[in-house]
This record gives C-alpha cells, sequence and structure tokens, in this order.
C-alpha cells in the first residue's frame, strides 16, 4: 500500500514537471489583425449591360442642335464598394493621335469637367456602396458629332483616398 | 527582418505575428485568417471586378525582402484582361492623384517590386493572386512609395465605333517605410477665413522621412490672458515626406464681439513632440451705419454675427438683396466686412450677394 502511494506521488510529480516544461516550451503568439481596404468597380451602360462600356454618337436633334450639345445624363453608371475612403479620377488616354473629343463629363447632378490626359477627380466618398450616374455632354460645331473622331478612350481609375 | 506589418493578406488582411516556434502552426494561422479575410469578403461582394487589396503600408528594415499579394476577382459576365504593371505617383495641390512612368519621381519605391506576372486573363468568376516582390536596398531610411496599376479591358472589345469607349483601372497604392528614420512636422500657416462661424485653414508639412499617416490635433481660440474660450479636433491628415497638407476647419462659434483672440492650431504627428501654428485674430468694432434711404442701419436678425437685414426694417427679403447690391462698394459696407461676409470667406465679392440672395430664398 505504501510502495503504491509512492508510486501515485512520484507519478504526480511527473505530470506537474512535464505540464510546466511543456509550458515553458510552448509557442507564443501575438496575432493582430485589420481588415484591408479593398476596392470594387463595376461598370454599366444606361442600358443596365455590364458589357455596354461604350457610348456611341448619336444624330443631334433640332433641340440639340440649337443649344449646341448633346446631353445624356446616365450615360454610364459606376457601383463602386469600398471599405475606405475612395476616390475616382478621369482622363482621356492619348493613344489615338487624334486629339480629344468635343466631350465633358460629370456626376451626375454636378459641375462639368474639361478633360484632357491629365487627369481630374470625377467623384469621391467615404466606406460603402455607392451608384455614380455620369452625365456625358457633346459640344456640336454646327453639326453632329464628327464621326471622323472615331473612338475615344475614357480611363477611369479608382484609388484609395 | 519585417519589423511591424506583415502582409499575408490574400483577400484582405494584415497580420503581425510574433513567433517562438515556427512551423506548422504558423501555416495554420495564416490559413484561418485566409478563409476569415475571405469570408468577409464574399460577405460584401458586388458584381464587377474586385481587387482585395488597395493599399499595403510595410514597415521593414533596410535590405529586406518581403512579397505582397492581392486577388483580381472577375463577377461579371464576360472575360476581362488585367495589366498590371508598377507605376509613381504623387498628389499635385489640388488633391489629384497624377500617375507617371516607373522610377521617375523622388522616393518611388516602384524599381523595387518584380510582379509574378503582367497579364492575366479572367474568364467569369475567375479570381487570379497576384504576387508582388519587394526588394529593399540597403541605405534607405523613410517612406517610399508607389502603385501597381491594374488596368481592365475586355477581351473582345468589338469593333471601333464613333463614341467613348471607357476603361477601368485600379490604383494599389503600396507604401514602404524603412526603419530607423527621422520624423518631424511644423505647421507652416494658420489663416482666419470667415468668422460667422469662424473659419481656419492651416497648412501642416512633413519635415521628416516617413509618412505622417496619422495625423491628428486641437484648434483652439484663446482670450488674451489666456483663458481657452473654445476647442475642437481638426480633421485626420496623412503626409507624405516632402509634401504639406492645407486643411479648412468650420467651427461651430461665430464671433459676434470685438477683439483680439489667440487661435492656435496644435499638432501631434506621432513623433516625440507636438507642434503648433498661432495667429492672433483681431476682430473690429462694427460701425455700421443706415443704408440708401432707410432710417434705421442693418440688423443682425437671427444673433449669427451676419446683419442680413440690411434696409433695417426688421424684415429680411428681396430688397434686403437689392439694397446690398447697391451698395456693396459703400465705405460703410467696405468697412464692416465681417458683418456682410454672406458667403463666410473673410472679403466681400458679389457671391456674397448670391450668398444673402440663397438665404433669402430659403426663408419659408
Amino acid at each position: 500500500m505504501g510502495r503504491r502511494w509512492v508510486w501515485a506521488v512520484v507519478l504526480a510529480l511527473s505530470v506537474v514537471a512535464v505540464a510546466a516544461y511543456a509550458v515553458e516550451k510552448s509557442v507564443s503568439v501575438d496575432v493582430r489583425w485589420r481588415v484591408l481596404p479593398y476596392q470594387t468597380l463595376r461598370l454599366a451602360g444606361s442600358s443596365e449591360d455590364v458589357t455596354a462600356v461604350s457610348y456611341s454618337f448619336r444624330p443631334a436633334s433640332a433641340l440639340e442642335r440649337s443649344r449646341g450639345y448633346i446631353e445624356d445624363e446616365n450615360a454610364f453608371r459606376f457601383r463602386i464598394v469600398s471599405n475606405t475612403p475612395w476616390r475616382l479620377q478621369v482622363r482621356w488616354a492619348t493613344s489615338s493621335g487624334r486629339g480629344f473629343p468635343p466631350v465633358r463629363v460629370r456626376e451626375h447632378g454636378r459641375g462639368y469637367a474639361a478633360l484632357g490626359d491629365q487627369p481630374v477627380v470625377l467623384c469621391s466618398g467615404s466606406n460603402g456602396t455607392f451608384d455614380v450616374g455620369i452625365d456625358v455632354r457633346v459640344a456640336l460645331d454646327g453639326s453632329s458629332p464628327d464621326r471622323a473622331n472615331g473612338e475615344a478612350l475614357l480611363v477611369c481609375t479608382i484609388m484609395p483616398d | 527582418m519585417l519589423l511591424f506589418r506583415q502582409v499575408e493578406g490574400v483577400t484582405q488582411g494584415t497580420m503581425s505575428a510574433r513567433r517562438e516556434a515556427g512551423g506548422n502552426g504558423r501555416r495554420l494561422l495564416e490559413w484561418g485568417v485566409l478563409v476569415l479575410a475571405a469570408v468577409v469578403g464574399a460577405s460584401v461582394s458586388a458584381p464587377g471586378i474586385t481587387v482585395s487589396v488597395s493599399e499595403f503600408s510595410l514597415v521593414v528594415g533596410p535590405g529586406s525582402n518581403l512579397e505582397v499579394r492581392f486577388t483580381v476577382l472577375n463577377d461579371e459576365n464576360s472575360p476581362l484582361r488585367v495589366d498590371i504593371s508598377p507605376c509613381d505617383w504623387d498628389e499635385d495641390p489640388d488633391g489629384v492623384t497624377r500617375l507617371s512612368r516607373s522610377g521617375t519621381l523622388e522616393r518611388s519605391c516602384a524599381t523595387w517590386l518584380a510582379l509574378s506576372a503582367p497579364t492575366y486573363v479572367l474568364r467569369p468568376a475567375d479570381e487570379v493572386e497576384v504576387s508582388c516582390g519587394i526588394s529593399v536596398p540597403a541605405g534607405v531610411a523613410g517612406t517610399y512609395w508607389a502603385g501597381l496599376l491594374v488596368a481592365v479591358s475586355p477581351v473582345d472589345a468589338g469593333p471601333e465605333e464613333s463614341g467613348i469607349r471607357v476603361a477601368r483601372e485600379f490604383l494599389v497604392k503600396i507604401y514602404v517605410t524603412s526603419l530607423p528614420a527621422a520624423q518631424g512636422a511644423a505647421v507652416t500657416r494658420v489663416t482666419a477665413l470667415g468668422l460667422s462661424p469662424l473659419t481656419i485653414e492651416f497648412s501642416v508639412a512633413n519635415r521628416g522621412e516617413t509618412r505622417l499617416d496619422d495625423v491628428l490635433g486641437t484648434l483652439s481660440i484663446q482670450s488674451p490672458s489666456g483663458a481657452t474660450l473654445a476647442e475642437t479636433s481638426l480633421p485626420h491628415l496623412s503626409i507624405l515626406p516632402g509634401h504639406s497638407v492645407d486643411a479648412v476647419v468650420k467651427t461651430p462659434w461665430s464671433l459676434l464681439d470685438s477683439g483680439m483672440f489667440l487661435v492656435r492650431t496644435v499638432i501631434d504627428f506621432g513623433g516625440d513632440y507636438l507642434v503648433a501654428g498661432q495667429i492672433i485674430l483681431r476682430v473690429p468694432e462694427l460701425t455700421l451705419v443706415p443704408l440708401g434711404t432707410f432710417p434705421r442701419p442693418p440688423q443682425d436678425v437671427n444673433r449669427d454675427g451676419l446683419f442680413e437685414d440690411i434696409d433695417g426694417d426688421g424684415d429680411l427679403d428681396g430688397a434686403d438683396v437689392a439694397l446690398f447690391e447697391a451698395s456693396l462698394d459703400l465705405p460703410a459696407v467696405r468697412n464692416n466686412v465681417r458683418a456682410f461676409d454672406f458667403d463666410n470667406d473673410g472679403i466681400l465679392t458679389t457671391a456674397d450677394i448670391t450668398a444673402l440672395l440663397g438665404r433669402v430664398l430659403s426663408i419659408p
């Protein structure tokens, strides 16, 4: 009986020693976590077709000819999802060599910006989901837009603000 | 050696881990973080093209080699081509981000970047992980920055038409701060724009080598005896080395009485000390006299410091606007700028007529 108690004590001490050793050699991990900023940009034409990312010049009406420009509100729409403040800048790509088209754009309801190959801020926002309508104004030089202008590339760049 | 922030997020996430034993535990931890990030990302996704990380901020030691990763997801219904290239960027005084060729700007780290691949084609619902190695040269100190320009275009653009085609780009900003490096800042300007309410413009310059990412501060007004009359927090600022930032603070207070006041901005840029800038603001006595043929001088009908009732008849109406427009250049108006500065920019212009008209029209 006495030897059994001795063995029990020795076993208990061994368990404690192993546990203490294990604690001493255990892994210590300090993890800090935060969500990184991310951004989603969805582009739609006025027809809600995701692939319709172009705007074709159309013949001007009599009213448009008299006022000197064609204006199409919400010609494009962006849906922007971001968990950090964002900014959308626009510019013309310079590759065509045909000069910049006589077109101005704006965030729907705001002021038109003159565009060149240098970017301008079209719109910005905080975190969340944003639907942004883009209005297009095509200047008329006494006639419909010059079809010889061809296709101009409007580059829209989204970035953290 | 990565000192503080190690970026491992495929979808989104930063992780800083201090380990006393390596091996499987770390890998398990990383996978756990990635799964959590994927769940978070999935819960907020929307149809479109998604870049999982739009900004990396890395703190490293000189001579470090590290890697950042992010994903590009095509959640649209047509295949897209994705071209990724390093670039430089900076900001002009109007806050517009200008893109430049890689390695052309001071403090650019674009030439430190090495992409796993520059071009991808993503079918609908495809996702690709982009890996970018960063080799920090020895002997650099402070913050260097660049961008990865992610250009998205349709694989099949269709025939060219007469019109506009839209191209999308994402600018993923990368900041690399090599420590140790000096920090410093200065308040370079404090200007009062308007008094009703008090609107202050100030400038803070980054005089150190590191990006100041979370600049805090307070704006206070003190009496000549040093008593603080009011205090408010300043907007958070982020300032790159060698740059300065202008900010405007519109306070909730109007200075109705004449006198001298001390306007002070105190900035905590994260260093070992605070920096401050101050001005003595003199609010002149008003010397209002009747305008035109009216018997009473202009009145401040709502005690906001502005004397909207130009003809002094107790009403705010179109007659006040007409009289103000006719009197704008008279000394009786010009000598009392703060009484008639309706657009609160510190000067009297025709914009103040428009602002007064707006007030009249806003009366129900």
